[in-house]
């Protein structure tokens, strides 16, 4: 296509220099700006790839579904009556082009991979930096935490939730965190004190909570249930997301309030 | 060409395996949370491939499967809830401090 000339355009050029622009509105460069597929969250992006391979179309009992699902509406804001369209402009754009990757179609394109990579690696050094300083220095290594399932699923939430969700965690959400693993911690300290004192083996600081069947708990939903004695009222973020952080308001002051993390 | 991947994707997923584990180590993370932190990087991955990956890595002693002793007949926990851990092997490989060339890219 030969290139116009300034005759030919059909409105003046406008100005792509940042200073020329209005400021609060200053655009990222083409180059640098992602694309919106690629901020999804990675559960709602591999549920709009299949809906886009398999040639699906979004309707909109579908739409309607991938909300229930993954509450797209609360997530990124999409009212009710744009989901379908929204969706629809999303599958789209997910949809893998024919030469990318393998017959499958199902590698991610080669020319993003060191991005993808590089902002994967802040993300785990960033992490890794917290869960150092916050639970100490796991170097050595104890079976006794092994069984504080609770605690390690928690750690392994707040793990997943600082290195893998492509929105900030409400600070919030952090804090209550926070405080629920400083009581597990508190607890196991504890725990351990008694044992000491007491010149038997290191006791389990959720025997008394145990099911009947002799198993901790399954969830952290229990285990805050049993630790706090309140619900935990998780928001629902994926078909596969066990218990994600959202501890409910705590109806009475427990003696751990006043403990920092 | 195995289950619809290519050897350098196989390779990099069994590096970010060892990558996502180091992070945590000498902890463990669960198969599912294994997972779920690689689907950002690769968003198709799904569990078989997952397991199949987590075997080879087992038998080359690069993690180790972690039972608590809550879990009971270990055989019986479901695949998504087993702990795996890094292996000082698999410290080292992670690294750098050695080379696998089965894992190089």
């Amino acid at each position: 296509m030969p290139p116009t000339t300034p005759s030919q355009t059909a409105s003046p050029p406008v100005s792509t220099r940042a200073s020329d622009r209005p400021a609060g509105r200053r655009r990222k460069p083409a180059a640098t700006r992602v694309p919106v597929e690629q901020l999804l969250a990675p559960d709602v992006r591999a549920a709009l790839t299949d809906v886009a391979r398999s040639g699906g179309e979004i309707t909109a009992a579908t739409a309607k579904e991938l909300d229930a699902r993954f509450d797209i509406n609360k997530r990124y804001g999409v009212t009710p009556r744009r989901l379908r369209n929204y969706l629809s402009r999303l599958a789209s754009r997910c949809q893998p082009r024919a030469d990318d990757g393998d017959a499958n179609g199902a590698t991610p394109a080669q020319d993003t991979w060191p991005e993808k990579l590089r902002a994967h690696r802040r993300r785990q050094a960033s992490v890794a930096t917290i869960l150092d300083t916050a639970f100490g220095r796991l170097a050595d290594c104890n079976p006794d935490l092994w069984e504080r399932r609770a605690y390690l699923l928690l750690v392994g939430m707040v793990y997943e939730r600082l290195a893998l969700d492509e929105e900030e965690i409400p600070t919030d959400e952090l804090v209550k965190l926070a405080k629920v693993l400083a009581e597990n911690r508190r607890i196991e300290a504890q725990a351990r004190q008694a044992a000491d004192r007491d010149g038997g083996g290191p006791a389990d600081p959720h025997d008394e909570e145990k099911t009947p069947d002799g198993q901790l708990p399954e969830s952290v939903a229990d285990a805050v249930r049993q630790v706090y004695g309140t619900n935990f009222n998780p928001p629902r973020t994926g078909a596969h997301a066990p218990d994600t952080a959202g501890v409910a308001l705590m109806d009475e002051p427990s003696p751990s309030q006043n403990h920092r993390p | 060409m195995a289950n619809g991947r290519d050897a350098r994707e196989i390779k990099r997923i069994r590096n970010e395996l060892l990558v996502a584990l180091k992070v945590i180590y000498p902890g463990a993370l669960q198969a599912e949370r294994l997972l779920r932190s690689l689907l950002v990087l690769f968003p198709t991955l799904d569990f078989d491939h997952l397991k199949r990956d987590l075997h080879y890595l087992t038998e080359k002693g690069y993690i180790q499967r972690v039972t608590a002793d809550s879990e009971g007949a270990k055989v019986l926990t479901p695949w998504r809830r087993r702990w795996f851990r890094l292996t000082t092997a698999g410290m080292e490989l992670a690294d750098r401090c050695i080379n696998d060339p089965a894992l190089e890219e």
